[in-house]
């Protein structure tokens, strides 16, 4: 029964009783004490480990929405538009022209040794290029000999060389709206859709699903995550099969594995009786760093990709409404299911009319079966009205909004999909939180990176990439909420609130270890804080760097 | 087998079947599983515990995939719909043709999208059904009307179901609903069980000898056209364009000044291929629903030749 006891330059608990401290002691990889080292050596013998007494701790952050791919996609080049850092922690410079995408394409093709592998990007983000698109004549300067594919940050998207439009039968399909067309009528080597994903699995063997729960996938997740300080991360739509969980526990539960993962299964995946019964069956193997139980279901589509569902008045360009994917009726049975067999719900909504639909299915579940604690969430939800935000804080539902949107694509939001006076309300966090619902916040990587500070600085500042302020301060956190939000906020949202969140006795000894204090800087500078690494069950994990 | 090989196999015919939830797709699945008549389907479905399959003809399973002693195949869409069709498009040797069952709230035409951007697959044509006792009520449903219409739409054909347990008036009231979403969607009243598989079928070759289907309990009409003189491809594809939206399908081979080149219609959408073949015979064979039009189209198509 051996005692450490950590010594730091400030220790942030995001516990109110004992909100700072500067030691914490650790037994059994759970928290013994938080104070100073004169009350923490009351508890008997302790080793002082001092590597961090210049630096500070806050609880492992949370991300509560992200997904195992974001561990496949780092087999594959980046071409993003803003920096992003990989597994090894090596920094990849952000491309801000489409010259620059194929330059380091170029620098990836001479690097792949076999003449006839495909050559796959990721990242790419044709919004920032203006009118300029990339074509399949930017792609074959790389290579015309064999296939190119070049992913957007959406994954729903993506641009092709020669090599994959000759292959296929592109030319005589310029009608459909998969396709885009120069001004000529010919296919320009972007698709979308199914259509891009299938050509893009047949031509070029692009398996993210299945790599992502690969060994090699699964470290590089855990990688990403540590090195943004983070301790528990969710993969938040996973079929959970026989397999995939003995692979999972395999790698989740070794020692040196840096996170505890919570994958959540994908509700649709199967009939409802035997998604409740494989859920029920897969839960109760659940260990201290693989947490089952939770149920996912995606309802609507993306605001930026048209296909959320939203009420009147609808896109503010004139779009038609997008897609549900389940059928109302369908989704309320499945919600009464899984409502009625235990399970907590975290249910994609990213337009209003989703979002209400997933309130009235919820409220009709629990008119037919009330439960206490069911904490269902709503995932992105990012369209939310008071008026909705009241129903969830009525009916026991919690919120994890999509803060990177803001960044990302606020300038969209506000100039082509929802106008002036949606964008400025999106993932309003302020108005969640003064409803009194459980908030918390993510990234949806690999859509956007795992960085909870990054979130937690989008819901302060409500910044666009553009530097537009998206709404008032009505709308934005103070650092201290953020902070709570992305430790406290995403511990809630899983139910793990009295195992992980904060810095306080009996709860596990995950840490995030920063240079800078977050409550120090300025709350502008919230997204640059440098992470050390990270603390997990009292075992020590320094980030990778290159 | 290789990319290559995979190629050069002419193109699979490939079905998909909308429609929303409740509207006999998987009787018709059921239906077409029954019937298929040695022709060896692959089927991609959205929910095995609603088939029925025959316990005693079954050769091999898995999760996500059925063989049957009669040469059929069943896939489950499971989590991901496109690797289904390619599992089935890739195999080494493919069904004779695929009937997709899209789901209930899919746009079916963004799946057949997919049949037209690869060469291994022919779009064959896009069925939707429509439940006359029900598509008027979730017509007027606002989370429900703009999904609706959007798979009216995109149907190459309509087909009515469940009519025998509709009262009076109802049957009317959907066509005219029909006819306000899209005014020249082709449309079958026989429901389910009484369709003529035959519409999800391949035609036969033009070579085949087929004929018509005079008989009147048939709701659609076919026939065929054999050429004494080359075409005029820009004449040709004009009037293939003009055809009314009667006409599903048309096929054949016709000869022009620049060479033989294979002709498939599907509901307006056009191919001219060139025809690598020999010796045959330039003719083409149509099928159509409504109002008879086989000496019309003959005209119009023999007006392609020169002169």
């Amino acid at each position: 029964m051996t005692t450490t006891i950590f010594a730091a330059r400030r220790i942030l608990t995001m516990n109110a009783s004992r909100p700072f401290a500067t030691h914490v002691a650790v037994r059994d990889g759970r928290v013994l004490a938080v104070g100073t080292e004169e009350e923490l050596r009351a508890w008997g013998d302790a080793t002082l480990d001092e590597r961090f007494a210049d630096l500070v701790l806050m609880p492992g952050l949370i991300e509560g929405h992200s997904h195992l791919v974001e561990g496949a996609v780092w087999d594959h080049t980046y071409v993003g538009y803003y920096d992003r850092t990989g597994p090894d922690g090596r920094v990849w410079p952000g491309l801000k022209s489409i010259d620059a995408v194929v330059e380091r394409l170029q620098a990836a093709d001479a690097a792949l040794a076999d003449p006839d592998a495909p050559l796959i990007a990721w990242g790419f983000d044709p919004i920032f290029f203006g009118e300029r698109r990339m074509s399949a004549a930017d792609l074959d300067r790389v290579s015309t000999r064999r296939a190119i594919g070049v992913f957007h940050a959406s994954l729903h998207f993506l641009n092709v060389n020669s090599f994959v439009v000759d292959a296929s039968d592109l030319a005589s399909s310029t009608d459909m709206q998969e396709v885009m067309t120069d001004a000529a009528g010919k296919p320009t080597g972007e698709l979308a859709g199914m259509v891009g994903m299938y050509l893009a699995l047949k031509s070029m063997k692009y398996d993210l699903a299945g790599a992502s729960t690969q060994p090699d996938a699964l470290w590089n997740f855990a990688r990403i995550c540590q090195i943004a300080g983070v301790t528990t991360a969710t993969d938040l739509h996973s079929p959970l099969d026989e397999a995939l969980v003995a692979r999972l526990r395999g790698e989740v539960d070794k020692d040196d594995y840096p996170i505890r993962l919570v994958p959540a299964f994908g509700g649709t995946l199967l009939p409802a009786a035997q998604g409740v019964a494989r859920i029920g069956a897969v839960q109760d193997e659940s260990t201290d760093k693989l947490k089952m139980g939770i149920v996912k279901l995606v309802l609507d589509g993306s605001i930026q990709g048209f296909t959320a569902r939203l009420k009147w008045p609808g896109h503010f360009n004139g779009a038609p409404n997008g897609l549900w994917y389940i059928a109302p009726d369908a989704f309320k049975q499945l919600v009464s299911a899984y409502h009625e067999a235990g399970h907590q719900l975290h249910i994609h909504t990213n337009g209003d009319e989703a979002t209400e639909l997933a309130l009235d299915a919820i409220e009709a579940a629990l008119e037919k079966c009330p439960r206490a604690d069911h904490r269902h969430v709503l995932q992105h939800c990012q369209m939310a009205s008071d008026a909705q935000f009241r129903r969830m804080a009525t009916l026991g539902v919690g919120v994890n909004l999509f803060s990177n949107h803001v960044y990302y694509w606020g300038d969209q939001h506000y100039a082509m999909t929802l106008g002036p006076d949606r964008a400025n309300r999106i993932d309003n966090a302020g108005s969640a939180m003064a409803h009194g619902v459980d908030l918390a916040l993510h990234s949806d990587a690999p859509i956007t990176a795992v960085s909870p500070l990054f979130t937690a600085w989008c819901a302060v500042n409500r910044v666009t990439a553009t530097g537009r302020v998206l709404g008032g301060e009505a709308e934005m956190l103070t650092v201290e909420e953020a902070l709570y939000t992305i430790t406290m906020g995403g511990a809630i949202s899983l139910k793990l609130d009295d195992e992980i969140g904060s810095i306080e006795v009996g709860k596990r000894a995950d840490f995030a270890v920063l240079h800078d204090d977050p409550l120090a800087v300025d709350p502008m500078e919230l997204r640059h804080v440098k992470v050390w690494g990270t603390v997990l069950g009292g075992r020590v994990f320094q980030a990778p760097s290159v | 087998m290789s990319a290559a090989a995979i190629t050069a196999r002419a193109p699979i015919p490939l079905t998909v079947v909308g429609g929303f939830l409740g509207s006999g797709k998987t009787s018709l699945l059921n239906r077409l599983l029954q019937e298929a008549g040695g022709r060896r389907l692959g089927l991609i479905i959205n929910d095995f515990g609603d088939i029925n399959i025959d316990e005693q003809l079954i050769v091999s399973r898995d999760e996500e995939m059925v063989s049957l002693a009669n040469g059929c195949i069943c896939c489950s869409i499971g989590s991901d719909f496109v690797r289904a069709l390619l599992q089935l498009v890739t195999m080494d040797d493919p069904p004779e043709q695929i009937i997709i069952e899209a789901s209930g709230v899919a746009n079916p035409a963004r799946i057949a999208a997919i049949a037209r951007a690869d060469r291994a697959l022919m779009l064959q044509g896009v069925l939707v059904l429509v439940d006359v006792l029900h598509f008027c009520r979730h017509l007027i449903d606002p989370l429900l009307a703009d999904t609706l219409e959007g798979q009216v739409r995109s149907a190459d054909l309509v087909l009515l179901t469940k009519l025998d347990e509709a009262v009076d008036g109802q049957t009317l009231q959907v066509e005219e609903a029909l006819q306000r979403i899209r005014a020249d969607v082709p449309v079958v009243r026989t429901g389910v069980d009484q369709l003529p598989l035959e519409l999800l079928f391949d035609l036969p070759g033009a070579d085949s000898g087929a004929t018509g289907q005079e008989g009147h309990e048939h709701p659609f009409w076919s026939g065929s056209v054999r050429f004494t003189r080359p075409c005029a491809r820009a004449a040709l594809e004009q009037v293939l364009q003009d055809l009314p939206s009667s006409v599903l399908r048309l096929k054949g081979v016709v000869q022009t000044a620049a060479g033989d080149l294979t002709v498939q219609y599907v509901a307006g959408r056009l191919q001219l291929l060139p025809y690598e073949g020999a010796g045959v015979a330039a003719s083409l064979v149509f099928i159509g629903v409504g109002e008879e039009q086989v000496a019309s189209i003959v005209e119009r198509l023999l007006s392609a030749q020169v002169s």
